[in-house]
This record gives C-alpha cells, structure tokens and sequence, in this order.
C-alpha cells in the first residue's frame, strides 16, 4: 500500500515537473515575439495563465462544435452552472474541486435526464429546473462559507491566479477529453447528425448521449478556472458558431474552432494585461468580435450567404 | 470550395478488379434471406402515455420483396419503424429479422434505415460522400485492429471502394463532394439509399421516401429498389402515394393500429379494406364513405 502511494506521488511529481517544462516551453516560444506583444508574458504567472488559457481554448473550441450541432447550448449553461454545489462541497470537505465539480454535474445531466424521462416535462423546463436549483444550493452552502472570494473565482474564473497543480489538473482533464472525441468519432459525428441510423445498427444511443454530456461536464470543469462558470458557456458556444459560419465539414469546423478558442484565449489574456481589465471577460469579448467577423465575412455569413453552392440540379 | 475534385463520366473508366470486388459486394449484401422469410413480426403491441398505437400486429416479409405499409396518421407506421430501428420498445410481441433477435440483426448490420426528409439537419456541415461512410460505420466496428478506434478518414480501402460504389448505383458520385444540404429533395433521398446500399443490410427500411421527390428521382429510386431487391435484399417502405404503391409493390400491408389487410395489391385495395384503413371500422359514415369511394376508384 506504502509504495502504491508512493509511486502515485511520484508519478505526480514528475507530472508537475512536465507541466513546468511545457510552460517553460511556451514561454520560449512566446518571446520570440516582437517585444510589443510578448512583453505582459515575462511574468511566470501570466505564463501559467497563457498555456491553461491555451488547453481550455482548445479543449472547448472542439467540444462547441457539438454543442452548437447539437443545440445543446442551454445544457452547457446548464451543467456549468449545476458544478457550484460540488465546488462548494468539495471546499468544504477539503477535497480538490475538480472532483466535487465534476461529480455534480455529472449527477444534474442524470438528473435532468431523468425528470425529461419520467415526468410530462419538457427538457428545456428540465434543464431550467435542475441548474436552478444545483446553483441555489451552491449559493447557500457557499453562504455558510466565511470568504466570498473563492465564489467569485468559482463564478468569473482566476486564470491569472492559476497554480502548476491547478494546471496539470486542467491539462490532464482536457486531454482526457481529446482523446475520447477522437476515439469515439465516429460515434459522436453519427449521433448527432442521425441518431436513428446510429440506433438502427445498434450503436447503444443513450451510452452516447451521456458520455457527451460527460465529456461536456469534463470540459466545464477543466475550464473553471479559466474563464469561470458564467462565462464557460461563451467558451462552448462562440467558437464552434464562428466555425459553423466558415465550413461545411465537422472535422474542418473542429479545427477552426480550435482556432477561434486559442486566439482568443491569448489574445483576450494579452488585452486583459494592456488594458488591465478582467480577463475572462475578455477572453469572450474577442471571441464575441471574432463571431461577429464572421457573421458578415464567412461563407455562411450575412453579405455571402446564398452564393457559397447554388442549388443542384437533379 | 471547389464542389467537385472528381469528374463524372458517363462511361465510367474501367475499374479495378478491386473495385468490382467492392461492388458486388454492394450489390450482394451479407446479410440477406435466401428464401426465408426476412422480418416475422408477432403479435406486436406498443403505446405511449395512452391507448395502444399498435395491437398484436402480425405479419411476415418473405426475402427480397417489396412491401409497402399504407395507413393513415397516426396508424402506427412511424411506431413499427421506431421498434425496428430500436428507438422504442414493444410492450409485448416479437420481431425478428433474418433469423436473428432483433438486438442481433441491428449490431450485425442488417436493418437500414432510410430517413424521413424532416428528421436531418439538412445544414449538418457533412459531405455527400462522408454520409454514405456512415453506412460502413457498423462494419468498421467490428473490424480488429487499431483501425476501428480511429476517424472514418482512415477507412479501409474496401469501405471506400463500397461507398464509390454505392453512390455510383444511385447517379450521385459526381456530386460526392458537396455539402449534403446542396442536393435536392430527390438527390438527398438517393445518397441516404446509396447509404443503406452501402451498409450491405439485408433489409431496408424507408421511411416516406417518395415525399418530395419529383419524378425523374422517383423512377430513378425505383431502379434502384429493384436491382436491390434482385440482390436478395427486403425492401419495407412507407408512403402516402396510392399510386405508386399500387403500380411498384408486391405487397401491401394496409396498416391502421392493427394489420387491416396484407397481400397483392389487387387483392387488397379494395374499397371495404380502404374504408377500415382510412377511418376505422364503424366510424365511416356516409359522407366519409363517398370521399373513400372516390379514392377507391381512383386507385
């Protein structure tokens, strides 16, 4: 048992060494830059805050895309909003949030499956019951909680506060994420676009379904401390709209809103730096601007719609 | 974007060996009844929240037949898919499908389902061609290797070949590139039959497959079905087109919560049986009597 847990610290500190390296890393890169834009980045912590702000652009820009094929926005708001009550417990009992957060919306996106399922209630009253009433009991565990200042981080995000454990953990999560969506590819691309075929060659639907919305609650979580739990949905919504506006292929859509969720990551941190403002805030602002770009300029967006395929003829 | 890398010919350059190798294979699907019967439905029942939509329906496809369902809204068609295609659950009955479970039969490949036009998100940012791998998905599932744990891009070369194929029987190969939502009415239903082609099922189910279709696409589906069904394959369809129906079946199954009558279209249309479909035993008054009347007469 003794070297079990040995080994486990170990492996764990070897993890924390990587994480060090890979920031290390960047920060090299990053000051191969004209001084003008690498300047804010000399600082160790706005380093950190760069590569977690990096992973959590990346890791939601390819999960947006199913959220917006999916029309699952309001359920991204929904469990990012259901995670405040296991953050709390989790502070609570001392235990790291992450676990707590994910535990609790995993549980809410059951628990909202199962009043859709077994009630006349429809699933947008679902969603709206359970996050509401996840995030009230959040709100009134916290109150018993002395500080406010871990809610605040909780709710709009503390990337530039972001410790080497906090990143390894964010690192891992969205890793884990990657990997399952590139794994279950097939899967995930053919119950979106047609469930009944998936069903109908029996691929196991509902095992689909809530391991998306798990991967989702994965991604929330890994996000936290980046952007915050009201602005994680602005993560998991601009970018794959953006993409969705210049493409007409999922794998291309992915990369793209990979794309749209690094930049502004970056950019948005850098900004928030010159401008000293908030910087989740910012974060979104670039992404909103970069949608807005597209809305007008895209293959799909307003002054070109309509001329990308003229209609086929048969 | 370009909208299509590939030049379509009307004489297609001689294939490979390989490639007919992936055609036949299309054309003979795995999965079909040799003189069995394909899909025995016994008594069948199924409801939701109220009273059933289908009771102790029974009947019995025989291999490479064209069936097609007729039966008003709300006569139970879309449930009997639904419990084929495995999104509903029967409360009591059996189904089985080529000598299978029906469990078996839809993990081993053999049900194909062709869509109903308002069930896809026709802007679903996903190729002509893309579409039609996803009928090879049940059969890249099964493949060992690291293979089956990665994108479809790296399918195999017989997928592929099966998916040129298939998209060439239905005249769409050279519209392989397009965006799915860039086709019309007719094209987008011959890629989603080019899919079922593809996934080498034994039997396939099509769900109104006629609606808006004009007919140049029509005579071309049918051709398609009929080599389909030449290949061993069952055809079960659904449609609200009398006619056709009538003119391209070797059944009919008039369906209205329960099996109203099941045969040869000439000895089924007849006005009583369309009368029971239509409106229900007992409930046809005269009224709705003449407006049948017209209807049989002119089928």
């Amino acid at each position: 048992m003794q070297a079990v847990v040995a080994f486990a610290v170990g492996v764990y500190e070897q993890a924390l060494a990587a994480t060090e390296a890979v920031v290390r890393m960047v920060a090299v890169v990053v000051g191969l830059l004209p001084p003008v834009l690498s300047g804010p980045f000399q600082y160790a912590f706005m380093q950190r805050a760069l590569v977690t702000a990096l992973v959590v652009g990346a890791v939601c820009g390819v999960l947006s895309c199913y959220v917006v094929l999916k029309r699952w926005a309001l359920l991204g708001d929904a469990i990012s909003h259901a995670v405040l009550p296991g953050v709390a417990l989790a502070y609570l009992l001392n235990l790291p949030f992450f676990v707590g957060a994910f535990l609790s919306g995993a549980a809410s996106a059951v628990a909202m499956g199962a009043v859709q399922r077994h009630t006349r209630v429809k699933e947008d009253a679902a969603m709206g019951l359970v996050f509401t009433g996840a995030f009230a009991l959040g709100v009134v565990i916290i109150s018993r909680i002395a500080t406010s200042t871990h809610l605040m981080h909780v709710l709009f995000g503390n990337v530039l506060g972001v410790r080497l454990p906090m990143l390894l953990m964010t690192g891992v999560s969205g890793l884990i994420a990657l990997i399952c969506v590139f794994v279950f590819y097939k899967q995930l691309l053919l119950y979106c676009f047609d469930p009944v075929h998936a069903s109908a060659i029996g691929m196991n639907t509902a095992v689909i379904h809530y391991g998306l919305m798990l991967l989702l609650t994965l991604t929330i979580v890994a996000s936290l401390e980046t952007v915050g739990i009201i602005l994680v949905v602005a993560m998991l919504i601009t970018p794959g709209a953006t993409a969705y506006l210049i493409t007409n292929r999922l794998a291309r859509m992915m990369a793209i809103a990979v794309g749209v969720g690094t930049f502004s990551s970056a950019f948005g941190l850098y900004l928030s730096f010159r401008l000293n403002v908030a910087s989740g805030g910012t974060i979104v602002l670039v992404a909103l601007s970069l949608f807005l770009l597209a809305m007008l300029f895209a293959p799909y967006g307003i002054l070109r719609r309509g001329r990308t395929y003229r209609p086929a003829r048969t | 974007m370009s909208t299509s890398g590939y030049a379509y010919t009307k004489h297609p350059p001689a294939r490979s060996r390989r490639f007919e190798a992936a055609r036949l294979a299309i054309e003979q699907p795995r999965t079909r009844a040799r003189g069995r019967s394909a899909l025995v439905v016994n008594g069948l029942s199924a409801a939701y929240d109220g009273p059933p939509v289908l009771e102790r329906v029974s009947f019995e496809l025989h291999g490479g037949e064209l069936v097609i369902i007729l039966g008003p809204n709300g006569a139970g068609k879309s449930t009997l898919f639904k419990i084929l295609t495995g999104l509903k659950h029967a409360d009591s009955g059996s189904v089985s499908v080529l000598d299978r479970s029906i469990e078996q039969a839809r993990s081993d490949g053999c049900i194909a389902y062709v869509p109903q036009e308002e069930h896809i998100d026709w802007q679903f940012p996903i190729s002509v061609w893309d579409v039609v791998l996803t009928g090879r998905y049940g059969l890249l599932r099964t493949e060992g290797g690291i293979r089956r744990f990665l994108p479809a891009r790296w399918a195999r070369r017989q997928d592929r070949d099966a998916v040129e194929a298939a998209l060439e029987a239905v005249a769409m190969l050279e519209y392989r590139d397009r965006p799915i939502g860039a086709l019309s009415g007719g094209q987008k239903k011959r890629v989603f039959i080019a899919r079922a082609l593809a996934q080498e099922a034994g039997l396939l189910l099509l769900d109104e497959p006629l609606a808006g279709v004009d007919q140049r696409s029509e005579d071309l589906i049918f051709e398609v079905l009929q080599s389909a069904k030449e290949a061993g394959r069952t055809l079960l369809m659904v449609t609200h087109d009398l006619q056709s129906a009538e003119e391209h079946a070797d059944r009919l199954l008039l369906l209205n919560r329960t099996v109203v009558a099941f045969g040869t279209p000439d000895t089924v249309l007849t006005h009583d049986n369309l009368l029971q479909m239509y409106h229900g035993a007992g409930l046809a008054g005269r009224r709705t009597g003449e407006r049948v009347q017209e209807r049989s007469r002119e089928v």
